[in-house]
């Protein structure tokens, strides 16, 4: 983004009633263009909201970040330079840079930032906070030449490396990955001299804007997308299925089809991080499972649902499988070597992302895995990620099982349903978090909560946090559900409530109706329901009781109207 | 206008949003509020970035019209 295009986006007006976003931004620097790239950066990923961003003292960074009281703010961005931890480190200061001061510059580095870290420390138990280490270039500081790499450069990045590992440690601290910033941002490209001595800017612009447009990203990360649909011949395996039989395929190095083993363990580990893989292919069906069944294959034949093969159009594919996954296009990749299927599915599902797959230009997968990592990175692994396939087939198992069974409720009495429900105030379950801004469908009225709007929700003592773990006798699904809300005498009011899609038609969200009433003793739930372009099925569950206010059940009503509930609850642990 | 006069004028915009462009070329660093210390960076900035030329930054951050840096900016373009 260039300087002007950000200015253009900082100054375009937003509505007086949009809510207000606080961000703190630590460098020493003078921050105005990098705060305006950050600005730009957060207006674009939060259009909806005003941005605001204060930053800290010029050329004090660590003694403004002891100062920093996180109070309001929304989240804080702080980029350490090797000159905040030694001024001697800079170029606008004169204090000498023989070979007799490296000693004591190595200590101030390792002092400064045993101090940074202190303030991190706290500062991340409020806010959420992402930290950039040096990204500017030492001063020729060293006497060696500059093709040799000095012992004191390697002592202070490795003061520096222990403290990035003590960060990838933390929940609340996101640090800024500097092999990312280096293909954004090359070295030799950073660092002005000229602006730095004139006006305190040691940026590039370039470098301002890719340093901020990751920064933003770490404040206020994406969803993660949910789903990759992947076509087989020259994209999963090099070679037609059709013509060279299954013994044909090929995706090793001895067959000159590397490419497509690494894209198939790169599918794997997707898989294994709670990405859905499924296969849509224009094939022979007995043909194509006895390919996906190969034992050498680094995808395995479990980690993927649903597989579609016939004769007819992907789109037709892309439909069945995203009913399967009960999710929307714009949540899904699909990959195929063809641009022409690309461009069919793409007809039909507007919103779904296209790639094609680079299988004669290898140099390309590194582009793919990079889009890709884009797309479903995450930085947790939950349980829940990992069982996401095999719920989803537990799930489509289950509605079968329905169609068969004479009544829903011998079904459902039949699945050895149980549910676990947890009441706490606890503002760093971040599955509970997840749930809350990337659920559509089952949601009381679609708001979206920062980190910080969580914590302050959950602060006064008659908040809570109901959270629902399920399991069935088809397997786990983990944290399913999650209402916040609070109790005020007999009456309970749910500000959030959110169901994950694969734990539809089980009756969870009735029997935790139930449990609430229950638990606060509570005559009335009140509901702080909206309707959204999304959440039909919340409005669906709601018209069950027939209530004449929507956002209003009494508890006479639910008892009048609520299906047979067959749960077991194993435990209703609180924690308030 | 020609094509510099254009783009300059769309710099100035970035820079003072309230600027009324009938006024540009008399527009003076006395005239517009917010021509402050900070403004005279970005406009260097955005004018090096677009032009893609390079001033002496300390004698530009003393640039006082737009009719001066008009004609600095027409001699380095012209060099």
């Amino acid at each position: 983004m260039k300087l002007r295009e950000a200015l253009e986006i900082v100054k375009t007006p937003r509505s007086p009633s949009a809510p207000r976003a606080l961000y703190w931004l630590g460098c020493s620097s003078t921050p105005t263009h990098l705060r305006t790239f950050l600005q730009a950066y957060l207006f674009l990923r939060r259009p909806e909201t005003e941005i605001e961003i204060e930053t800290s003292t010029y050329g004090d960074l660590l003694g403004s970040l002891e100062s920093f009281q996180p109070v309001g703010y929304e989240g804080a961005a702080i980029i350490c330079e090797w000159y905040d931890l030694d001024p001697r480190l800079g170029f606008r200061r004169l204090g000498g840079w023989g070979p007799d001061l490296l000693l004591d510059i190595a200590h101030n580095v390792r002092t400064g930032l045993a101090r940074l870290r202190s303030s991190v420390d706290r500062i991340s138990q409020s806010i959420p906070v992402t930290v950039a280490l040096p990204t500017l270039p030492l001063p020729p500081i060293e006497t060696c030449i500059p093709a040799q790499s000095s012992g004191f450069e390697a002592q202070i990045w490795s003061s520096a490396l222990d403290f990035a590992v003590w960060c990838g440690a933390r929940s609340g601290l996101r640090l800024l990955s500097l092999a990312e910033l280096e293909r954004q941002s090359p070295p030799s490209e950073r660092f002005d001299l000229r602006t730095e001595l004139s006006f305190g800017f040691p940026y590039t612009t370039a470098h301002m804007s890719a340093l901020a447009g990751m920064i933003a990203q770490l404040l206020y990360p994406s969803s993660p997308l949910k789903g990759i649909i992947t076509d087989l011949d020259d994209t999963l395996w090099a070679g037609i299925l059709g013509e060279v039989g299954v013994d044909g395929v090929r995706f090793t190095l001895e067959t000159q089809a590397q490419i497509h083993g690494l894209y198939q363990q790169f599918l794997q580990s997707l898989s294994e991080s709670g990405v859905l893989i499924a296969v849509a292919s224009k094939n022979d069906q007995v043909l194509a499972e006895e390919g996906l069944a190969r034992k050498d294959l680094l995808l395995k034949r479990s980690s993927i649902f649903p597989v579609e093969i016939h004769w007819g159009p992907k789109s037709e594919s892309v439909g069945r499988i995203l009913k399967a996954w009960n999710i929307g296009p714009e949540s899904v990749v699909f990959i195929d070597d063809s641009p022409l299927e690309a461009a069919e599915v793409r007809a039909s599902f507007p919103t779904i992302r296209t790639l094609v797959f680079p299988s004669h230009e290898p140099a390309e997968l590194l582009g793919l895995f990079h889009t890709l990592r884009d797309c479903f990175g995450k930085a947790v692994i939950r349980f829940e990620d990992r069982i996401r396939t095999q719920s989803l087939q537990h799930r489509v198992e289950a509605e079968t099982g329905t169609e068969e069974a004479t009544s829903r409720d011998d079904f459902l009495s039949g699945i050895g349903a149980r549910l676990s429900f947890c009441l706490s105030r606890d503002a760093d379950d971040e599955r509970a978090f997840e749930l809350i801004n990337k659920t559509n469908q089952f949601n009381v009225n679609g708001r979206r909560l920062s980190e910080v709007q969580l914590r302050g929700l959950l602060t006064p003592q008659e908040s809570f946090m109901l959270t629902v773990i399920y399991r069935d006798k088809f397997g786990p699904l983990g944290k399913v559900a999650v209402v916040l809300g609070r109790h005020v005498g007999r009456q309970v009011i749910v500000s959030n409530w959110v169901m994950s899609c694969r734990a539809f038609s089980r009756r969870i969200e009735h029997a935790t109706l139930q449990h609430i009433f229950e638990l606060f003793d509570a005559e009335e739930i009140v509901m702080e329901f909206q309707a959204t372009e999304r959440n039909a099925p919340f409005r669906e569950f709601l018209a069950e009781f027939k209530s004449a206010d929507h956002s209003a059940l009494t508890r006479a009503q639910f008892e009048l109207f609520c299906p047979r509930l067959t749960h077991a609850v194993e435990e209703a642990v609180a924690h308030v | 206008m020609s094509e510099i006069d254009q783009r300059l004028a769309a710099l100035f915009r970035a820079t003072f949003p309230d600027l009324d462009e009938k006024d540009l070329r008399q527009v003076t660093r006395d005239s517009i509020a917010s021509w402050d210390s900070i403004a005279a960076v970005t406009l260097v900035t955005l004018i090096e970035d677009e032009f893609g030329e390079e001033f002496d930054l300390d004698s530009a951050a003393q640039w006082t019209s737009y009719i001066q840096i008009r004609e600095e900016l027409g001699k380095r373009l012209r060099a």
